[in-house]
């Protein structure tokens, strides 16, 4: 045991481990920068930084193999090398103490990172002008809405995530009568007449699927183009087969139907974020430099109401000045609609703070580092006798 | 403190167990309950203009409402949406649904709305006795006429039902509520459901096959605050007459062009010139039943306008007393805007002049 300790601490206080890390992190940037041509920003973040390894398709088949240290692996063992080596080498010293505010500074930065990274939701809220909206919708992933709308006063939701539509396994819950077998999932789609689909991934027997197919399309990476999914789900009871809906993200209604005397919905939708509040739109403005593009003012004003009635109160949100609210920052992102729908951007990160923190420890530990040597250096200069002391410029030399 | 390679082997395993625990993500079902009136909140512009009177829309049917009838906004399910009184002042509620399909056999749905009221299913042959027709200008409804009590509620309740199929799409009209307030209301919803008429192509699905329901909007259809001239979107002055239409699919605008709501505008860009004027204008000759023109004919069936720098190609094609479609295309920055009026040939002749002068409104950033 004591061997495996002396081996893992000598591994993680290593200074060639250090230099190992960063070459292979500005690999991995170099690498994920040519692949954003293929795969787009996000799908370079998800693959290349927001993963432990990187993994890879072998050609022509569909098994996966890690080829390279993903971007929480690296940063998780820079910090650990970083608090190993500081813990094991360095000794606290007073004359040190700026290097170790700055090394805090480093270690509080690679930890708030990694907390962003696991923790960070980038959803949307689309609203338009009179309109309240107590959710936010995810602009990339999509969940499964099974909903239960007998109760005249509430719904029951059931939310799948897309991931166990894709892993293909019956899905049972508590809180649904039936099960959910997911028969296909198509990552990006077109909608067409089924008489245009000789062949649809699977047949439809309820809904909207009667009608039309949904046929699978190459999933776009465009930073101005969105992926479409569809899905078809068979729904089975205890006395068998229910049926089966196409669902799918293109379709803006829920299609209903009637099991054990209840009314339910089913619906592919922008995975849903619900929150503790309601926010109104009261108005938006838009506004642009007088004969250019350059905008000027975009500003939402909402009305911000709490459900246990703690706050109600207008906020105004505009470009730079966004309302945080909840955990949540709400910025003023966008808009459609000829001006008449507000696109905020809501961004739910319980480590925003770190990267601040860090920084002011940072600029502490450099100041006091650069204070410590100032000051030694002002020391010494009083200490040493003025006759030795070098004279810049002779005076007496001057004319 | 000597680092070899062979210690990462012993190292790896106990660092790749914690790896695997620290990026166990949140992948599971989730099951939650939403108060019923955040289930999807109305566009504003249609809660609060919907007239109590005159006449309603639906996507592809009218309808004229009894004048007692308290419109209430449609939610994201329901096409139209009233209160209804009983003389004691008791509320019967007035939802009308539409469906693509055709929402199950007439068997089904007896058995459906029986369930909803707690009442034992009915075999088919007992089905005739259980429903009646009922004439209206969009077709024939099938009504069902039941009464029990609702789950949640023990007191007596009476729904009457109908049931319209369309092409691609059926539509339920039901009022329910206490037996009191549905039997004083009895006659006022037989009227409702006999004015259902056809009113024309859905505002809101123009493009799409019948029964096709609306299309989602992309998350990405929306401009991004930036200083950016190549996201930059023309603008107009629309008559304060126009009602702000549902955000649709790919749209840049949508507007409902008259009180009933027949005649809808669809604003609309797409990179390119898509084809060119007349396999435009063939297009939209196409979608209300027009045989297509030859190239020559179909570039002089149109008229153009010009406007702040703008020229607009405008075609009007018309099937007599049936739809129209009213387009004006105008090429601007690399993408061809379309500016599409389409209802029926009465309506969207109405609108018409005020169209053309919105399109003088039209001007570049």
């Amino acid at each position: 045991m004591n061997r495996f300790l002396r081996t893992t601490v000598g591994f993680l206080t290593s200074l060639r481990l250090t230099v190992a890390l960063l070459i292979l992190s500005i690999l991995l940037v170099f690498a994920a920068t040519l692949d954003q041509v293929h795969l787009g920003v996000w799908g370079v973040q998800a693959k290349y930084f927001h993963s432990f390894v990187v993994m890879t398709k072998v050609p022509g088949t569909a098994v996966q193999l890690p080829v390279f240290p993903g971007g929480y692996l690296l940063g998780l063992l820079l910090l650990a090398n970083l608090i190993a080596a500081h813990t094991c080498r360095f000794r606290f010293t007073w004359r040190k103490s700026g290097i170790w505010l700055t090394h805090l500074g480093l270690i509080v930065l690679l930890a708030g990172e990694g907390l962003s990274g696991l923790l960070q939701h980038d959803n949307q809220m689309r609203i338009d002008v009179g309109q309240t909206r107590r959710y936010t919708e995810s602009v990339r992933e999509t969940e499964l809405a099974v909903v239960d709308v007998t109760d005249p006063s509430y719904d029951q939701v059931v939310a799948v995530p897309v991931s166990l539509l894709q892993a293909r396994g019956a899905i049972q819950h508590p809180k649904l009568p039936f099960t959910l077998k997911p028969v296909a999932y198509l990552a990006n789609s077109s909608l067409v007449p089924l008489a245009q689909a000789p062949n649809p991934p699977a047949a439809a027997t309820l809904g909207f699927g009667t009608l039309e197919a949904a046929l699978p399309a190459p999933l776009t990476y465009k930073e101005d183009e969105g992926n479409w999914p569809s899905a078809y789900v068979e729904l089975a009871g205890p006395e068998g087969a229910i049926g089966t809906f196409l669902v799918s993200t293109m379709l803006v209604e829920p299609q209903e139907f009637s099991y054990g005397n209840r009314t339910w919905r089913i619906s592919l939708r922008a995975a849903r974020d619900y929150l503790p509040f309601a926010i109104t739109l009261l108005k938006f403005t838009h506004q642009l430099y007088p004969g250019s593009d350059i905008p000027k003012d975009f500003a939402s004003t909402i009305r911000l109401k709490s459900d246990d009635g703690a706050d109600d109160r207008q906020v105004r949100i505009f470009m730079n000045n966004p309302l945080r609210y909840g955990g949540r920052a709400f910025y003023q992102a966008g808009y459609a609609n000829n001006d008449h729908t507000a696109v905020l951007q809501v961004v739910s990160n319980p480590g925003w703070r770190l990267p601040y923190l860090a920084c002011g420890l940072m600029a502490l530990g450099l100041a006091v580092q650069f204070g410590i040597h100032l000051a030694g250096f002002l020391r010494r200069r009083v200490s040493v006798p003025a006759g030795a002391r070098p004279v810049s410029a002779p005076v007496a030399a001057l004319p | 403190m000597n680092f070899r390679l062979s210690s990462l082997a012993r190292v790896a395993p106990a660092l790749a167990s914690a790896l695997t625990l620290a990026g166990c993500g949140d992948t599971g079902v989730r099951s939650y309950r939403i108060p019923k009136d955040d289930a999807g909140s109305p566009p504003p512009a249609t809660s609060s203009t919907t007239p109590a009177a005159e006449v309603s829309v639906g996507a592809a049917l009218a309808w004229a409402v009894p004048a007692a009838w308290k419109a209430k906004p449609p939610s994201e399910l329901r096409k139209a949406s009233f209160d209804a009184f009983g003389p004691a002042g008791d509320r019967a509620d007035v939802s009308v649904i539409s469906f693509p399909g055709t929402g199950g056999d007439d068997l089904a749905n007896v058995n459906r709305w029986r369930g909803q009221l707690q009442l034992a299913p009915v075999e088919a042959g007992a089905l005739a006795s259980q429903t009646s027709i009922l004439q209206a200008p969009a077709g024939q409804l099938v009504v069902v006429d039941l009464t029990g009590t609702l789950a949640s509620d023990p007191s007596p309740q009476r729904m009457i039902g109908a049931w319209l199929r369309q092409p691609g799409q059926t539509w339920f009209f039901k009022i329910v509520g206490p037996v009191s307030a549905v039997a004083a209301q009895k006659d006022a919803f037989s009227a409702f459901l006999r004015s259902v008429s056809a009113s024309g192509p859905a505002p809101v699905a123009g493009g799409l096959p019948s029964g096709h329901p609306a299309l989602a909007e992309s998350p990405l259809n929306s401009v991004p605050i930036q200083a950016d001239r190549s996201s930059a979107s023309l603008t107009w002055q629309a008559p304060a007459s126009w009602r702000a239409g549902p955000a649709n699919a790919m749209r840049k605008g949508s507007y409902l062009l008259d009180a009933a709501g027949s005649a809808t505008l669809a604003i609309s860009a797409f990179p390119g010139d898509v084809g060119g004027i007349a396999a435009n204008v063939n297009r939209w000759r196409g979608q209300v039943g027009l045989p297509p023109l030859a190239e020559a004919e179909a570039q002089a069936a149109t008229q153009t306008i010009t406007a702040h720098g703008l020229t607009f190609v405008v075609a009007d094609a018309a099937a007599p007393g049936g739809p129209r479609i009213l387009a004006a295309l105008v090429p601007w920055q690399g993408a061809t805007w379309f500016f599409k009026v389409s209802g029926p040939d009465e309506a969207v002749g109405r609108a018409k002049p005020e169209f053309l002068q919105f399109l003088q409104s039209i001007q570049a950033p």
